[in-house]
């Protein structure tokens, strides 16, 4: 019972803090507006009339806009507008911003998902193998096999796949999301470059693990080195490790900006970067948007798993 | 016949013997003690028994496990009849047991039978472990709760030796009583036991047979009634003696000195949460007020408030006046943590010259190091790497050169050996009666209490409500703690 | 000798051989900061001339690392990028090092609703990627060294206020702090005698390793085409500008990514060697 509760206010926090995510994200964008050069509301016109711009229509889109209020008022409408989700249209394309920024979402989650899916496999199996070994040879190398990968920026990962793959062997596309199998070598770049840190986070959970008391204790009862691995073992490892998770979508977010331009995705980091380039702030609100909304849920769901894998921990984050 | 028999146990690390030639046996029914002093080498006895020691370390001798004999350094052999016939019960048993596993499952792991669950909460029982304990898992035991899970798994195995390394590290003194209680029932149960601890009073309480080990051999072993009675060798001697249980009480007097510190009506505790009330109390300059009580009822928030560390939830407290520093200063429970550990000890006494009137308690320095029998050796080194009681001396040397006028005392001597502790509390006494400073002597032990103060507080908890105090000098009955 | 039980753990033994530390961690990481430094003034090329007739040229006396497409001496442009490329990297591990340092000393000295403020303040960065404070950055204020630098600032500071606030708040609360408090130390020797070196090698430790971040996060935004206006030289830019003949030249794509590999490399290889001395940066921050 006291459980549970403990586990409703870890859901309403992050309720809060998704909110706290859209009061943000409308705040920056507002800064934006008022420190960009020259005025919004003639732009705004701009991309709306095209050509057939005039006065007249310049103060319709301010007025439509909201932006011949006073400041606060304008504040407060920035905010509701990110809070609802209705952020209008795009200032360059004058279409409604939040279908094409979902559509963009939409490509972009299938990338991460099998990608990250692809990496903690990865590491669970490359951390157990490796951190049962602790500081023997084949630890050692993946120690530095795995500082030599955290070295390498992803998009010369994503150089590498894509001459190798595509270019020389012609197996795959090499950019775009139209042809089938488009998502092979992102996934695969995207999981390239959050392996070696994943794994190494994998590693010394095991490793730490093992530096407690209580495996060489299992022995010492008479117990079998499987069952203590997988029976007392095997949940207190996976704590550090689905803690890891907020960082980890961090670094998500990180490697896809750069993995959309290099494939030429319709991503949401190409969707952010085009806006932030061209000042489209409907646009950016909505890729920040989305952004920072997964990565709130992609802690919280972290935080709950944790509680429900090892009920030592409270609300208490094992990670910055 | 013997369960367990050591011949000649040698263990040498780099040419240096670390335990030299060490022979003991133990019977089934039957508890063996081995009492020595920290670095005594009594912990390695029981890792080479169990064939624990490290490769790399020389281990020579024959070890007899009920009448198979093995060379104490076959590691393989040794280690092949854990939970067979030797079962280790560790020092911190929190840290021994599975972490996210219920009692009873760590339990009924151990059992082959038809009906593990059953026994395993039978073997609970046993061990005096509440039913609505069972289904909890380790961090919502208590220490003591843990001890007695531990010895159920013991219980449960058909290993008839058990060793048990300083089964009451880490707990209360006052939680002594359970693993008396534990250790009983193991015997009861025709087990042969080997208890290492330095804790004297555990021992008179269980053992059958008991050895002294002083530098890294044994120098006087016999029957339990025999050797604690009347010890033949010196190092025997002065260790049963440094227990309090053994010095005449002090007799009550009437002060006459003045009030140095007095608090009434004083509330304290944490944040918010109440732990005390009318607590009304004074404290006389060359006394030694023991405070006692259980753990946890607020002995040391109250030692903390009266030093101002602590806000008071309310009364008043009548401190001493003094410039640049307080009056009051604390010896604290582990002496090696008192000292900046990133420096020598010498460099944290120097810059004392930082400190209002530091100049004149640097000088005073040699004069106090010289009094409390420290060499200027230990000046050189970190606080890591003295022992406990040398940092116990330097730290009361440090404070008296400031002079202070009153010493708060929190269980200053539960981490150290009993010999090393009489040392102490001799110097204490002394600080009291020749520097005429008080003492507020905060402990759980009785009968230090009733050894060296003049005056002794209970905390007690009451049916409802916070903690009072209570005045227990002249209670013939020893208040139960 | 306190747990001889725990003889089967084998505490820590040295990762690297010993050497290992110097030869890749620190003669590297020198030599690039002293070619960002002075290395301007020791070229002999112009790292901007181009040189038609020599594009695409692979490595050759005139040309020690060859020339790219449009004829520029890659070594050149190499010694000009390291300025940007690692310099950057450090000026704003520098930059946020302090700030988190002050931020997270005077939070676990104070405790209460600043700690709070601050600690809830680093989660929200936290929680984005550093490339992301720099593109938002560079968005807004029209790109530029400035904006990258503001950009990194802005993201670290909370890692080191983190760090420095779990180690300052544990040690504050130890006995050995207490005894000093008691004894009349002031607060400026209880910082700089118990506490700044307990909090040292922590972040030694993780200032190393944000500058190998550092680096690879200007490379990306270089690569993004959104770090500096060109011709300038920048690692990551250099990249992107050539990556399409990676295959013909690949010396062109190659010198650069060597450049960015060492440097992080061996800032990791630091970091790590100062987090193995002590219990590991994950179990503290």
């Amino acid at each position: 019972m006291r459980r549970l509760r403990g586990l409703g206010a870890v859901l309403i926090g992050h309720v809060l803090a998704a909110a706290g995510v859209a009061v943000a994200v409308a705040t920056l964008a507002f800064v934006a507006v008022q420190m960009a050069p020259g005025d919004v509301a003639f732009r705004i016109a701009e991309a709306r009339y095209g050509e057939r711009i005039s006065l007249q229509t310049v103060d319709q889109a301010r007025a439509a806009t909201g932006m011949d209020q006073n400041v606060m008022v304008q504040y407060l409408r920035w905010v509701e507008s990110s809070l609802t989700g209705q952020l209008g249209r795009s200032m360059v394309s004058g279409r409604p911003v939040m279908p094409d920024v979902w559509r963009s979402f939409q490509t972009t989650s299938g990338v991460a998902v099998t990608g990250v899916g692809l990496a903690l496999f990865m590491s669970l199996i490359i951390g157990f193998a490796v951190g049962m070994q602790q500081d023997r040879i084949l630890d050692r190398a993946f120690l530095f096999a795995s500082a030599i990968l955290s070295s390498v920026p992803s998009f010369l990962i994503g150089i590498a796949l894509i001459t190798l793959f595509a270019i020389t062997l012609r197996w795959l596309p090499a950019a775009g999301n139209n042809r089938p199998g488009y998502a092979i070598l992102p996934s695969c770049t995207l999981a390239l470059a959050l392996l070696p840190d994943l794994s190494r986070v994998a590693r010394n959970a095991v490793v730490r693990t093992l530096q407690d008391f209580y495996p060489t204790y299992g022995r010492i009862k008479g117990q079998s080195w499987p069952r203590i691995v997988f029976r007392h073992a095997f949940r207190p490892t996976l704590v550090p490790i689905v803690a890891y998770f907020g960082p980890l979508v961090a670094h998500t977010i990180g490697g896809l900006v750069v993995i959309d331009v290099l494939f030429n995705l319709d991503g949401v980091g190409t969707r952010l970067i085009d806006s932030v380039l061209a000042a489209d702030i409907p646009m950016a609100m909505g890729a920040g948007l989305l952004i920072g909304v997964s990565v709130v849920a992609v802690n919280g769901i972290s935080d709950i798993m944790v509680q429900l894998l090892d009920p030592r921990l409270s609300t208490a984050r094992l990670w910055p | 016949m013997k369960s367990l028999v050591v011949e000649n146990l040698t263990i040498a690390t780099e040419g240096r013997a670390i335990v030299d030639n060490v022979t003991l046996s133990v019977s089934s029914g039957e508890i063996l003690a081995i009492l020595g002093e920290t670095g005594s080498g009594k912990s390695l006895v029981a890792s080479a028994i169990m064939g624990l020691i490290p490769r790399g370390v020389s281990v020579s001798g024959r070890i007899v496990v009920n009448g198979r004999s093995l060379d104490a350094a076959d590691r393989d052999g040794l280690r092949s009849l854990w939970s067979k016939d030797l079962f280790l019960l560790p020092q911190e048993p929190l840290n021994a047991l599975a972490p996210l596993l219920r009692a009873d499952a760590q339990v009924a792991e151990q059992i082959r039978g038809r009906r593990p669950r059953a026994e395993a909460c039978a073997a609970l029982s046993a061990m005096q472990v509440d039913p609505h304990h069972h289904r909890k898992r380790p961090f919502e035991l208590s220490g003591g709760m843990a001890q007695r899970v531990m010895a159920a798994i013991a219980s449960v195995t058909r290993a008839g030796i058990i060793l048990a390394d300083e089964p009451t590290k880490g707990l209360d003194v006052d939680r002594r009583h359970v693993v008396a209680g534990v250790f009983d029932t193991l015997r009861t149960s025709g087990r042969a036991i080997l208890l290492i601890t330095h804790d004297i009073a555990l021992v008179r309480a269980l053992a059958d047979q008991v050895a002294f080990l002083d530098e890294r051999r044994i120098v006087e072993n016999g029957p339990a009634a025999r050797v604690l009675a009347s010890p033949s060798t010196d190092y025997a001697r002065r260790y049963v003696a440094s227990d309090p249980s053994c010095w005449p009480a002090r007799p009550y007097r009437r002060s006459y000195t003045g009030k140095t510190v007095e608090a009434e009506r004083l509330r304290i505790g944490i944040d918010d949460t109440v732990l005390a009330d009318e607590l009304t109390f004074h404290c006389h300059a060359g006394h030694i007020t023991a405070l006692l009580g259980r753990s946890g009822i607020g002995k040391t928030t109250l030692g903390r408030t009266l030093l101002g560390l602590t806000r008071p939830l309310g009364g008043t407290i009548r401190r001493p006046q003094a410039e640049g520093r307080s009056a009051l200063q604390k010896l604290h429970q582990d002496p090696t943590r008192v000292f900046s550990p990133w420096q020598a000890v010498g460099r944290s006494l120097e810059d004392m010259r930082y400190l209002a009137g530091g100049e004149g308690a640097l000088r005073q320095m040699p004069a106090l190091m010289q009094r409390f029998g420290l060499r200027d050796d230990v000046l050189g080194r970190r606080p890591h790497q003295i022992s406990g009681g040398e940092a116990q001396r330097l730290a009361l040397a440090r404070i008296l050169a400031l002079k202070p006028r009153m010493l708060i005392a929190d269980e200053p001597t539960s981490r150290l050996d009993p010999p090393v502790q009489e040392q102490v509390i001799r110097h204490l006494r002394a600080i009291a009666d020749i520097d005429e400073l008080a003492v507020l002597l905060i402990t759980h032990d009785l009968d230090l209490a009733h050894a060296i103060a003049d005056r002794r507080m209970l905390l007690e908890a009451q049916d409802t409500g916070p903690a009072r105090l209570r005045d227990v000098t002249r209670s013939p009955q020893a208040p139960t703690a | 000798m306190t747990q001889p039980m725990r003889a089967s753990s084998p505490g820590r033994v040295r990762r690297w051989p010993p050497g290992f530390v110097s030869v890749f961690g620190f003669l590297p990481l020198a030599i690039t900061l002293l070619v960002a430094l002075f290395g301007p003034w020791l070229l002999t090329t112009n790292p901007n001339r181009q040189d038609l007739a020599a594009a695409y040229a692979p490595p050759s006396a005139a040309y020690v690392l060859g020339a790219d497409d449009l004829g520029r001496s890659i070594a050149a442009r190499l010694v000009a990028g390291a300025r940007i490329s690692l310099g950057i990297a450090v000026v704003g591990v520098l930059a946020s090092l302090a700030t988190g340092l002050l931020l997270g000393f005077i939070s676990a000295f104070h405790g209460g609703w600043v700690r709070q403020v601050v600690m809830r303040l680093s989660d929200v960065i936290l929680a984005c990627p550093s490339l992301l404070f720099v593109i938002l950055v560079s968005g807004l204020l029209g790109g530029g060294i400035g904006a990258i630098l503001f950009g990194l600032w802005m993201s670290q500071w909370p890692g080191f206020a983190r760090l420095t606030a779990a180690v300052a708040s544990k040690e504050l609360a130890a006995d050995h702090v207490e005894a000093s408090r008691l004894l009349g130390f002031r607060p400026g020797y209880i910082f700089r005698a118990h506490v700044m070196p307990a909090i040292m090698p922590y972040l030694t430790s993780l200032g190393a390793l944000t500058v190998g971040a550092n680096v690879l996060t200007i490379s990306s935004v270089g690569f993004l085409g959104l770090g500096l206006r060109p011709p300038d030289a920048e690692w990551g830019s250099m990249i992107a500008g050539t990556m399409t003949y990676f295959r013909t030249s690949p010396h062109m794509v190659l010198a650069p990514a060597g450049a960015i590999l060492i440097c992080t490399l061996s800032a990791t290889v630091i970091g790590e060697y100062y987090s193995a001395r002590h219990q590991g940066i994950e179990e503290i921050a």
